[in-house]
């Protein structure tokens, strides 16, 4: 029987592969699926009250960007059962009727997704590495992982400040949501990427 | 924390100066329905898949996009390699991707352009515009958006000029001639004003000017930090990769010189540099020890950056290639310092991994006129 973490990460992978065939993004990579759950983890607390619904996801540093064992497993996983397959250099569904997708889930995924759909996926890196939390613990070597989900990660530290700035700029932001402040910060880190 | 956005003057007044347009996009529902994030995500898929060199402006009603098919990813798929899209630069679509009206007028400059689109955008149209390097401007609602406040549209279309790390040999072949310029190679030499104290130091019975004549080609301490990061700058400066800077570095890479990963961050490439000629002693007062081809570079660096490659397949690494990078500073044009090398020179062990080293033309740099 399989255990509850990796049912859920073959759910969260299967529904990042429809979501990513929606937008024509065809074979995902593996790198890619790693990174965009991580972004999905790490992002979910500026918006969300409560737990984090990512947080069985463990992910260390790598030179690639971040690793999550779960992840990996997973992927191995939906790859034997024949749910994945290799094409074109990444994977796609091959069938996606039998794993039931938890809304909430798909909602968070497809909201994050796209907003990196404007930038495409190969851009995916570029935030990663400019991530403040994978950035501090690439640069702190911390061997016990990425910070994704504390109130205190660097992340979640950083985006809550850009609010501030905008909160303290502008004479009106009850018309900017939540997501909106994630989607400018990525215009914002996108201005990085290119310098 | 990297960046203290709320402490930072010159971000408020970008945000100040862009009030409005923040402001009126956050308003504007119609660009935080996911299916206009989805259309943007197809339409940047769809430029990155089939390369254009033409503009194209799609319109699509505001009703339309709001109601897009569910198989969107092979409907807009169809359009795009569809002939018609291909040879207009108008194209009205509808709801199923489904070509409704096309033509071809042009428009007298990109100001006349932007207004009549801002204009139809007011009629409850969305027009996305595409440029022949795959940047997507749209208009909605009355609004000239996609252009973004954090970036001059300058900056995107230089970043997109970047070559790819398949084109660094070229690059490279531009950086030999940059080499030969005086504000680039000046910097790895000793300065003539410290070659005059050099003379004294060393009681040379050469004149001044047969000193710095004879010692023209003496490069600084450390000579390897200054073409390291010289030749980094300008691969950063011309080419789309991520460089990886030493303090980011895991373990297992920082002996490595120059790491790389390509643009979308999936393969690894390293360059190892080296350098033959003679350095000046680190005190300053004496000159160092000369440095050849053999065997600093045939066999030592080939074995070296051989076993890097060899450590890093071992580590499951997605190396690709290795370059090995000399500098030439030796008093005569002598051959390659790579001339004499063969695979037999190479551990056994480690052989499988040398197909995968790449042994670049010597960089040859001459001190032409010294400062």
């Amino acid at each position: 029987m399989l255990e509850q973490n990796l049912i859920r990460a073959n759910e969260d992978i299967v529904t990042v592969s429809i979501i990513a065939k929606s937008m024509a993004w065809g074979a995902v990579s593996e790198q890619s699926f790693q990174r965009i759950l991580y972004l999905v983890q790490v992002l979910y607390s500026f918006k969300h009250e409560g737990e984090n619904i990512f947080s069985y996801y463990h992910f260390t540093v790598t030179t690639f960007g971040p690793y999550s064992d779960l992840i990996e497993r997973s992927l191995v996983f939906l790859k034997s059962s024949f749910k994945l397959r290799e094409e074109e250099g990444g994977l796609i569904l091959s069938s996606q009727k039998e794993i039931p997708l938890n809304q909430e889930k798909v909602e968070w995924l497809k909201t994050v997704m796209y907003m990196l759909g404007k930038y495409g996926e190969k851009r995916l890196f570029g935030f990663i590495i400019n991530d403040p939390s994978y950035e501090n613990a690439s640069q702190t070597n911390n061997v016990d992982g990425i910070d994704t989900y504390s109130p205190e990660s660097e992340t979640l530290k950083t985006l809550k400040d850009f609010k501030v700035a905008f909160e303290q700029t502008l004479e009106d932001t009850s018309a900017i949501s939540d997501e909106k402040y994630i989607e400018l910060y990525f215009e914002y880190v996108f201005s990085e990427i290119i310098k | 924390m990297k960046a203290r956005f709320s402490q930072n003057a010159n971000f408020k007044d970008l945000l100040k100066r862009n009030e409005e347009s923040i402001v009126n996009a956050a308003l504007n529902g119609l660009e935080a329905d996911d299916n206009f994030r989805l259309i943007l995500s197809l339409i940047k898929a769809m430029c990155d898949k089939y390369a254009d060199n033409s503009f194209k402006y799609i319109i699509i009603s505001e009703r339309d996009l709001l109601n897009l098919t569910n198989a969107a990813d092979s409907a807009i798929e169809q359009m795009f390699t569809n002939p018609l899209f291909i040879q207009n630069r108008h194209i009205v679509i509808d709801s199923d991707f489904h070509i409704k009206d096309v033509n071809n007028d042009s428009h007298s400059n990109n100001n006349e352009t932007r207004r009549v689109f801002t204009e139809m955008s007011k009629e409850g149209l969305v027009v996305f515009m595409l440029s022949p390097e795959g940047i997507i401007n749209y208009f909605v609602n009355g609004r000239d958006g996609g252009e973004s406040i954090f970036y001059a549209s300058s900056a995107l279309h230089s970043f997109i000029s970047k070559k790819p790390i398949s084109e660094l040999q070229n690059v490279l072949e531009e950086y030999r001639k940059r080499l030969k310029l005086r504000d680039t190679y000046s910097k790895f030499f000793v300065e003539k004003s410290h070659l005059k104290s050099l003379k004294v130091d060393i009681n040379s019975k050469l004149t001044e000017e047969q000193f710095i004549k004879a010692n023209k080609q003496l490069l600084r301490n450390t000579p390897e930090d200054c073409f390291r990061d010289d030749l980094r700058l300008y691969l950063k400066e011309k080419l789309n990769i991520f460089f990886i800077p030493k303090e980011g570095m895991l373990e297992n890479l920082k002996r490595l010189d120059i790491v790389m990963l390509d643009e979308d961050g999936q393969g690894l490439y390293f360059i190892e540099v080296k350098w033959v000629g003679t350095s000046i002693h680190p005190s300053g007062k004496k000159i160092g020890t000369p440095y050849d081809a053999k065997p600093r570079i045939v066999p030592d660096a080939f074995k070296q950056s051989t076993a890097y490659i060899n450590d890093l397949l071992s580590e499951n690494v997605n190396i690709k290639l290795g370059y090995l990078a000399v500098f030439d500073a030796r008093n005569e044009d002598l051959p390659d310092t790579g001339k004499e090398m063969t695979i037999e020179q190479i551990p056994e062990e480690h052989r499988a991994a040398y197909c995968r080293l790449i042994k670049l033309d010597d960089f040859r740099v001459i001190n032409e006129h010294p400062n």
